[in-house]
């Protein structure tokens, strides 16, 4: 059995982790990851079958077509079946991601999609759609002296506004390194086999504990912007815009976990600043991050 | 069609409202959607905590806010006619 901290939690694992940080076990388990066989389906009432994936408030099952079969539930108890033919990486990536989300759901911890950095006694974090250019605003700003945070997922303790690192792994693709002018990682550090994207490691730098939310950044990509542009959001926009990521988003509607998000994300954004930054597709990450860098 | 003579109330089944800076921010656990209500729609909010008539409400906010009469009723009717359409109140 392998033991780590990640997404906040104490996570026992048959299936070897090194995106998460080794734990020395002191403390009982929150999370058991084990190899098995997995139910077909999911029969309790309220379960929503959609393709590929049923949930239901305490059950999330996953089969992914030549990957794995993953079942989460009740907050604590992740079974993966891991499919003829598969590769470690491609099942581990999908574990972290949105089995591992099903999971913080279930326990109803608050979430976000969010690289981070730490500055001052806080962090800030970088929000956006798939491809705005989180994780490598998160590298530019290692590039230029900042300490990581956190990539992917950072959780949200409304309570005191502080987000917590889910683990020390920082993905990025090929072309942000070649267009930062760093090497390219190793082929081992290919997330899956054959995608161009590659995972670095900051275990000695990670920071386990929860920091005050400073400033969240939302990236937007946009086609027609000539130039890097920002605007202070407020109200029900920053509110939209922090909402819309909530980390694996579309599982909070069919586990009914609408009203914790709601009150923890107006609670966050009541308390920090929102910024709206916007950059053209061909915009540089040197424009982007002068411009985020000014506003921190 | 709500009017001076229309009961209505703080719709609180269904709503979770939070403050956001000036705005109250409201989410219809219904339909997932959320919306907030400006400075106008908060002094109206905290006029309907009990079921209250509109004509009243009316003749309060034309004392509070120094408007005529018949400009404070219209705006009001317009605003609660978006507060019934988004599921904020419910005419009693």
């Amino acid at each position: 059995m392998y033991y780590y901290r990640g997404f906040g939690l104490i996570i026992a694992s048959q299936i070897m982790l090194p995106e998460l940080l080794p734990y020395t076990l002191t403390s009982t388990p929150d999370v058991h990851i084990s190899i098995g066989k997995t139910p077909e389906k999911l029969t309790a009432a309220g379960t929503v079958h959609k393709v590929g994936y049923a949930i239901n408030p305490n059950e999330y099952l996953l089969q992914f077509l030549n990957v794995a079969n993953y079942y989460a539930a009740n907050g604590n108890n992740i079974i993966v079946e891991p499919l003829a033919g598969s590769d470690e990486k491609s099942v581990r990536l999908f574990l972290l991601t949105g089995v591992m989300a099903a999971i913080l759901h279930q326990r109803n911890a608050v979430a976000l999609n969010a690289a981070a950095i730490k500055h001052l006694d806080g962090v800030v974090l970088f929000c956006g759609y798939a491809g705005s250019g989180k994780s490598a605003m998160l590298t530019k700003f290692i590039q230029n002296g900042y300490k990581p945070f956190c990539d992917d997922v950072c959780l949200i303790q409304h309570n005191d506004v502080k987000a917590m690192a889910a683990y020390p792994t920082i993905k990025n693709w090929e072309n942000t390194f070649t267009g930062m002018g760093l090497p390219i990682p190793s082929t081992d550090n290919k997330i899956r086999p054959n995608l161009p994207k590659y995972a670095t490691y900051f275990h000695d730098e990670f920071d386990t504990d929860a920091l005050p939310v400073k400033t969240i950044f939302i990236i937007h990509k946009d086609h027609i912007a000539k130039s890097v542009e920002i605007k202070k959001l407020a109200g029900i926009e920053a509110f939209a815009e922090v909402h819309n990521n909530v980390y694996h988003r579309l599982q909070i509607y069919p586990m009914k976990k609408e009203a914790i998000h709601f009150q923890a994300i107006s609670k966050l954004v009541a308390n920090i600043n929102v910024y709206q930054v916007t950059r053209s597709s061909n915009t540089g990450f040197d424009e982007l991050f002068q411009t985020i860098q000014k506003h921190l | 069609m709500i009017t001076l003579d229309t009961t209505i109330q703080r719709n609180t089944d269904n709503l979770l409202t939070s403050e956001v800076g000036d705005e109250l921010v409201m989410m219809d656990m219904d339909g997932g959607n959320y919306i907030s209500l400006n400075k106008t729609g908060r002094v109206i909010w905290e006029q309907i905590e009990q079921p209250v008539k509109v004509g009243d409400m009316v003749n309060r906010l034309t004392t509070r806010f120094d408007i005529d009469k018949e400009t404070c009723a219209a705006d009001t009717l317009e605003y609660l006619e978006n507060m019934l359409a988004q599921k904020v109140i419910t005419v009693a």
